[in-house]
């Protein structure tokens, strides 16, 4: 039967580090998928995984055992944070877009051909590239919420603002991701 | 009731992501029912979630990652030999984890057992000076002086002499048991000479 996350963090504390090793592959793909969309590099994403996994461990004591990836994902956001002040991160743009552009004419070299040209893998695609055009605050909302799986008073508390702005926030992501997919989605039929 | 459909945005957010009352689901639908632009605000956000959830990038840590990982786990957890723990090996960390309270009584205990000792000596010293000026004064009486009140020949002098001197050292506090033999001092020529003054001897505090 699988160990919840409190068993295994009860284990890791008695000595068993594969308690400790289990809870990191447990968490390894959202943590992982989370930090990637925030940032824009391979590389920049395993650092701050690790470094994520390494503020976790030391600082097992303030833990309070509520929600355990809540608590992660919180650590990464500010670990982000850090590394973006102090210029060691390629971080996605933060420009504004016009609202009425579509993503053919933002990403260059995106060839306006006819519709019936776009694959869904191209699809998929434009939408990455136009999440990873929000900007921050917004993109960590839209990220946490449709990656991560978060509640919106979850992500509230990890970004430290009132449920209201977290709500707005996600307002905002969609309504710039449809004005960016404009085309893309009414060709979906949306 | 009327709801406001800009407002109802975020509730179709929150019912979205499970976060909505039974009562406060059943008024939003009850809405949606009647509502054809709020029914196109809930089908896009659906649809954007669900085609953004395949199509933003996942994947996972590198191998080596997860190896620095583990290692750092195994390390906290390690019992440190007992040799670390009676050492200052973390130096300043411990000092201040575990010698605080301890070098903070004693430097307590220290500055006050130097004003203490500081207040003693202040004491002392001022009352050593003040009989050391006391023998002087008598020692600087002439035999002119004493003779007016009739010890021009030197006796009966000391016994006057003795009493005022230890009437003006017990005004500095002394009491009478501390009177011994008396410290002479080198009197000048023309001073009276104090000999044999018995019962007085100053104490030297230290």
């Amino acid at each position: 039967m699988e160990k919840t996350d409190r068993e295994l963090l009860a284990l890791y504390r008695n000595g068993q580090v594969d308690a400790m090793e289990r809870l990191v592959y447990n968490y390894r793909r959202p943590l992982f998928g989370f930090i990637l969309n925030m940032t824009e590099g391979r590389d920049d994403t395993d650092e701050i995984f690790q470094e994520v996994w390494l503020r976790a461990i030391r600082n097992l004591g303030r833990y309070r055992h509520k929600n355990f990836f809540g608590w992660l994902v919180r650590i990464a956001h500010n670990v982000i944070i850090d590394r973006a002040r102090s210029r060691k991160l390629d971080l996605s743009l933060d420009e504004e877009r016009e609202e009425d552009q579509s993503l053919a004419e933002v990403i260059p070299g995106n060839d306006p051909g006819p519709r019936s040209q776009v694959e869904a893998n191209d699809c998929a695609e434009n939408i990455a590239k136009a999440v990873a055009c929000l900007p921050d605050d917004q993109k960590e909302v839209f990220v946490m919420r449709v990656q991560a799986g978060f509640s919106f008073k979850e992500i509230a508390r990890i970004q430290e603002v009132s449920i209201n702005t977290a709500l707005a926030r996600m307002q905002y992501a969609l309504a710039k991701l449809r004005a960016m997919l404009k085309e893309d989605y009414e060709e979906m039929g949306y | 009731m009327q709801m406001n459909c800009a407002r109802l945005e975020h509730k179709i957010l929150l019912a979205e992501s499970g976060e909505l009352s039974d009562r406060q689901l059943e008024k939003l639908e009850e809405h949606l029912s009647a509502c054809q632009r709020c029914q196109e605000y809930r089908k896009t956000v659906l649809h954007i979630i669900s085609t953004s959830k395949d199509a933003l990038p996942g994947g996972e840590p590198s191998p080596v990652v997860m190896s620095r990982i583990r290692a750092v786990a195994e390390e906290k957890i390690t019992p440190k030999p007992i040799v670390f723990r009676l050492r200052f090996a973390s130096g300043w960390d411990y000092i201040r984890q575990v010698g605080r309270p301890a070098i903070r009584v004693l430097a307590y205990a220290a500055v006050l057992t130097l004003v203490v000792v500081g207040w003693f000596m202040f004491l002392s010293n001022g009352q050593a000076d003040r009989i050391s000026e006391l023998n002087v004064i008598l020692a600087m009486m002439s035999e002119d002086d004493l003779g007016e009140v009739g010890y021009s020949d030197g006796s009966g002098g000391d016994r006057e002499l003795r009493s005022l001197a230890n009437h003006l050292l017990l005004m500095e506090g002394l009491e009478s048991d501390d009177f011994t033999d008396v410290e002479l001092w080198e009197i000048p020529p023309t001073a009276l000479r104090l000999h044999n003054i018995a019962g007085l001897q100053q104490k030297k505090r230290v």
